[in-house]
C-alpha cells in the first residue's frame, strides 16, 4: 500500500474518519480517561493493517521485534544481558533478512566456492528503518536519555507508526513517545497543514520523480545506446529523481502524521545547496545521518581519538551507512565515496583553518555548491547502477563524451528547473528572515476561497502531470 | 454545523475556480478534439472540424484540425484534386509533431506542388480498419494517383482478416451524447479520464504490434490473399496505385546496434502477397536503421517519453515521407 496508491487513500480516509469519531462528545464521555489509549490502539491497528498489506507475515516479525525492544528496555539499564539481547536481536533480524545471502554470495565468489546455503527469504519492507528505531529506543533507555516506556502499545506504535514505517523518517523515541502522552488527534488545523504537506510530497514523487524515472531507467538499462550528453542528463536526472522520490515520501509521511496530530522530524533540507559533503549529510536524510552519528560514529570514538582515527571513523560510518541502503557492493562503494569525501573535507578544512583562509566569497560559494552537487551526482551513479560495470560504463560515457542517441529529457529539465526555483525561493525567504537557508512547506489558507482554489489547482496539476505507471518508492526497498 | 456549511460553499467556489484554471492549462497541454462517427465512412470517425488541439503528454505539438476534421495544413474543398491519399493510424495522424513536420506535410514539400497529399490518418486505424474503409475513402476523396496506407503491424489474426473481408469487422464507437460531448470539451476532465482510466496513452505506441500468432502451421500467405485482393480490387476500380508502408520502432542493443523485433516471416509473407496483388510494399525499417547508424536518431519517441518508444517523431515522419516519395518516384520510373 504505497502512499501514492488509491488503496492508501481509502485506507487513510477510513483511519482519519475513525480517529475523527474519537473527537465526538459521546465517545469522549464513554471512554473518559481511556480516550488517548483507545486512540493509540486504533492507530496501532491501522499501522499493522498498513504494514500487513504487503505481507501479513511481516507483521509477526514486527511484533516480535517490538516485544524484544519492549522487554529489553524494561531492564537494559541494569542487565547487560537485556541490553545485548535488545541490540543483537534487531541486528540479527536485519542481518538475516537483508544481508545473509549477500555475504554468502560474496564469500563464495571470493573463494570460488559453489554457492550453497542461500536463504529463500523475502525482504520485509522498511526493515532497515524500524530496526534502527528499535535500536535507538533501547540504546537511549540504556543511556538514560529516556525512561523505559511502560506501555507496550506505545512502544509498538513508536516502532510501527504507519506514516513512517516503510521509509522513515527514523524517529527517535525521545521525539515521538512524549507525543503519545499528549492529547493529540485529527483536527481541522492539523488536516489543513497535513494534507498540503502530503500533496507537496505527492507532487515531488508522482510528477517529478516518476516522470524522470522513465528516462533514467532507459539510460541505465542500456547506456551503450546513448550519447555522453544524454548519460550526463540521466546522472543529473537521477539526482533530482532520488531527491524528489525520497523527500516526497518524507513529506507525505510528515503530512500523514500531521493530519493525525503527530509531528515527525524534517528529513531533508535543500541538500543540493550544500557547499561540501559534510553539509550535504546535514541536509540529506537527516534522520539517518543523525542516527549514524549518535549510534555509530560517536561510539566508534567520533573525533576524540586523533585526526587519523576521526577519518577512519567517518569512513567506517559511511561505509556501513552505504551497506545499510542495500546488500550490494555498489552501495558499499557509494558509502565509501562519501566517507572518503568527508575525510578529504575534514583535512581540507583543517588546512584552511591553519592558513587562515576561511572566508569565502560568492563565486567561491557557488563553485563549492556546484562541485558538491557534481560529486554527489557521480556518487549516485554507484547507488543507482545495478553493477560496477554499468556504473563504469555510465561514468566513462560522460568523460569520453561518447556518441549515441541524444535525448534531452524535458522531465529532467523540468525537475532541475523546479528544484532550482524552489531552492532559490527558500533561500530568498530565509535571507528575508535573517536565518540560514532552510526549506519550508508552502501552505495555503484552506479556509478561504483563493486558498482552496490554489490547493485544488495544485491537486489538479498533480493528476494531470503524474506518471501513471508502476514506480515504487526508491527507499521502500531498503 | 454552520461553519461546515460555509466551508463547503467556499470549497465549491474554489473548486469551480480551480476547474476553470486547470482547463485553461490543459487547453495548451492536452486538448484532443471530440470525435464523431464519420458520415462518409472514409474512416471510423473524424475529429471536430477546425478545432484547436494540443498534445503535451507525448511530444509537444499544437495545431488546428482542418474543416474536414483531419490533420492537414490546408482545408479540404470537395472535388479538389488529391494525388496521394494518406491513410493510417495515430502515427499518420501526427498529433505528436508540428503540423508542418508530419509525413503528409513533408510529402507535399518533397513533391513541391507537383503532387498533393491529403492525410486522413486517424488514431486507432490499424491496417485492417484502413482496409475496411478503403472503398469509402477512395469514393470520397478520389485520389488521382495513389493511396498510401501506413501499417505499424502486418501480423493479424485470421478471424480479424476474415471479418474485414466479410464486412463484419467491429466498429470503433464514438461517444457523442450531449453530456459526453460537453465533458469531452473540458480538456482537464479528458486528461484526468485518460490518466486515471486509460493508463497514460502517452507511453503507448498505437497500435501495439501484434504478437505473432501460431507462427507454425499457419499458411499466412493464403490467409492474406482475400484481404489484399480486397485492397487491390478496390484500388483497381478507383484507378489508383495502392502503397502499403510498414513502420515500426527500432531498438538498440547493449552493443549500440539498432534492430527491430518484428517477425521477419510475417513481413516476408506480407511483402510477397502484396507483390502478387500489385500492391507496392514499403518497409521503412532499413531507412530507420540506416538513419540511426549515421545520425543516432531514433524514429520514435519524444523528449517527454521513454527514448525511442511510442509514436513516430519528427525524424520518423520525415524518413517515412522520404521512403514514400522514393517508392512513388520509383513506380513512375523516375
Amino acid at each position: 500500500m504505497a502512499f501514492n496508491s488509491l488503496s492508501f487513500l481509502v485506507f487513510f480516509v477510513i483511519v482519519a474518519a475513525a480517529m475523527a469519531l474519537t473527537n465526538t462528545a459521546a465517545l469522549k464521555r464513554l471512554l473518559s480517561g481511556k480516550l488517548i489509549g483507545f486512540r493509540h490502539v486504533l492507530l496501532l491497528l491501522a499501522s499493522y493493517v498498513f504494514y500487513g498489506w504487503w505481507n501479513w507475515k511481516c507483521c509477526l516479525l514486527l511484533l516480535m521485534l517490538t516485544a524484544v525492544a519492549f522487554f529489553s528496555s524494561q531492564s537494559c539499564r541494569k542487565s547487560r544481558f537485556a541490553l545485548c539481547a535488545g541490540v543483537i536481536f534487531p541486528l540479527l533480524v536485519l542481518g538475516i533478512f537483508k544481508y545473509f545471502n549477500f555475504f554468502v554470495e560474496s564469500f563464495c565468489e571470493l573463494f570460488g566456492i559453489i554457492r550453497r546455503g542461500s536463504l529463500n527469504l523475502i525482504l520485509p519492507v522498511g526493515i532497515s528503518f524500524y530496526t534502527f528505531q528499535a535500536l535507538s529506543y533501547i540504546i537511549d533507555v540504556h543511556r538514560g536519555k529516556i525512561g523505559a516506556e511502560k506501555s507496550f502499545v506505545k512502544v509498538a506504535l513508536y516502532i510501527g507508526f504507519f506514516p513512517q514505517i516503510v521509509s522513515g523518517p527514523i524517529v527517535k523515541a525521545g521525539e515521538f513517545l512524549p507525543q503519545l502522552d499528549e492529547d493529540r488527534n485529527i483536527s481541522p488545523a492539523n488536516l489543513e497543514k497535513g494534507v498540503q504537506y502530503f500533496a507537496f510530497g505527492l507532487f515531488k514523487k508522482a510528477v517529478i520523480a516518476d516522470n524522470i524515472s522513465v528516462f533514467v531507467d532507459a539510460v541505465y538499462s542500456n547506456p551503450a545506446e546513448f550519447s555522453g550528453l544524454t548519460v550526463l542528463l540521466a546522472i543529473l536526472g537521477y539526482s533530482i529523481q532520488i531527491y524528489c522520490d525520497f523527500s516526497g515520501y518524507s513529506d507525505m509521511a510528515v503530512g500523514c502524521a500531521r493530519c493525525l496530530g503527530y509531528r515527525l522530524p524534517r528529513n531533508f533540507n535543500m541538500p543540493y545547496i550544500s557547499k561540501n559533503v559534510k553539509e550535504f549529510w546535514k541536509r540529506w536524510h537527516i534522520s539517518l545521518s543523525t542516527w549514524l552519528m549518535e549510534y555509530l560514529y560517536i561510539p566508534l570514538g567520533g573525533n576524540r581519538k586523533g585526526k587519523a582515527r576521526t577519518c577512519l571513523n567517518l569512513f567506517l560510518t559511511m561505509l556501513i551507512g552505504g551497506l545499510w541502503h542495500g546488500a550490494a557492493w555498489t552501495f558499499v562503494a557509494w558509502g565509501a565515496l562519501h566517507g572518503a569525501a568527508l575525510c578529504v573535507h575534514r583535512v581540507w578544512r583543517a588546512w584552511r583553518e591553519k592558513h587562515g583562509s576561511e572566508k569565502e566569497d560568492l563565486p567561491g560559494k557557488v563553485l563549492s555548491v556546484l562541485l558538491t552537487f557534481a560529486y554527489v551526482s557521480i556518487c549516485w551513479v554507484f547507488f543507482r547502477a545495478d553493477s560496477f560495470e554499468t556504473a563504469t560504463e555510465i561514468i566513462s560515457a560522460v568523460f569520453t563524451w561518447k556518441a549515441g542517441v541524444t535525448h534531452i529529457s524535458s522531465w529532467v529539465v523540468f525537475g532541475l528547473t523546479v528544484t532550482a526555483a524552489a531552492t532559490a525561493a527558500a533561500c530568498v525567504r530565509s535571507r528575508r528572515h535573517g536565518t540560514a537557508p532552510e526549506g519550508y512547506y508552502p501552505a495555503a489558507n484552506l479556509n478561504s476561497v483563493p486558498g482552496l482554489a490554489l490547493f485544488f489547482i495544485f491537486l489538479g496539476l498533480i493528476s494531470a502531470l503524474a506518471y501513471t505507471g508502476e514506480t515504487p518508492f526508491i527507499y521502500a526497498q531498503f | 454545523m454552520k461553519k461546515v456549511g460555509a466551508w463547503i460553499l467556499k470549497a465549491i467556489a474554489g473548486g469551480v475556480a480551480a476547474l476553470l484554471a486547470l482547463n485553461a492549462f490543459c487547453m495548451l497541454y492536452y486538448n484532443v478534439p471530440v470525435h464523431y462517427t464519420n458520415p462518409d465512412g472514409s474512416t471510423e470517425y473524424k475529429w471536430e472540424s477546425s478545432s484547436f488541439y494540443s498534445k503535451g503528454t507525448e511530444g509537444f505539438a499544437w495545431g488546428v484540425t482542418n474543416n474536414d476534421g483531419f490533420n492537414n495544413l490546408k482545408d479540404y474543398t470537395p472535388g479538389e484534386k488529391i494525388d496521394i491519399l494518406l491513410m493510417g493510424s495515430s502515427h499518420m495522424e501526427g498529433f505528436n509533431v508540428a503540423q508542418d513536420e508530419n509525413a503528409a506535410a513533408v510529402l507535399n514539400e518533397l513533391f513541391a506542388g507537383e503532387k498533393y497529399t491529403y492525410n486522413i490518418g486517424t488514431a486507432g486505424h490499424t491496417l485492417l480498419y484502413c482496409i475496411k474503409h478503403l472503398d469509402a475513402a477512395l469514393d470520397t476523396y478520389a485520389p488521382a494517383g495513389y493511396v498510401v496506407i501506413e501499417a505499424a503491424s502486418v501480423d493479424f489474426a485470421a478471424e480479424d482478416m476474415e471479418a474485414v473481408v466479410n464486412g463484419t469487422f467491429a466498429d470503433i464507437p464514438s461517444h457523442t451524447g450531449a453530456l459526453i460531448t460537453l465533458l469531452q470539451k473540458l480538456p482537464f476532465l479528458r486528461l484526468f479520464y485518460t490518466k486515471m482510466f486509460k493508463d497514460a496513452d502517452a507511453a503507448a505506441a498505437e497500435p501495439a504490434p501484434a504478437l505473432p500468432q501460431q507462427s507454425t502451421g499457419r499458411d499466412y500467405r493464403a490467409e492474406l490473399g482475400p484481404l489484399l485482393d480486397m485492397v487491390a480490387g478496390s484500388c483497381r476500380e478507383h484507378g489508383v496505385q495502392p502503397v502499403i508502408v510498414y513502420d515500426t520502432d527500432i531498438r538498440v542493443d547493449a552493443q549500440g546496434r539498432a534492430y527491430t523485433t518484428a517477425d521477419e516471416d510475417r513481413i516476408t509473407d506480407f511483402a510477397a502477397v502484396c507483390d502478387e496483388k500489385g500492391i507496392a510494399f514499403v518497409d521503412t525499417r532499413d531507412s530507420f536503421i540506416e538513419n540511426y547508424n549515421s545520425t543516432y536518431e531514433l524514429p520514435c519517441g519524444f523528449s517527454n517519453t521513454s527514448p525511442g518508444a511510442g509514436h513516430i517523431n519528427r525524424v520518423g515522419h520525415r524518413l517515412f515521407a522520404l521512403d514514400v516519395y522514393g517508392a512513388i518516384t520509383g513506380l513512375e520510373g523516375r
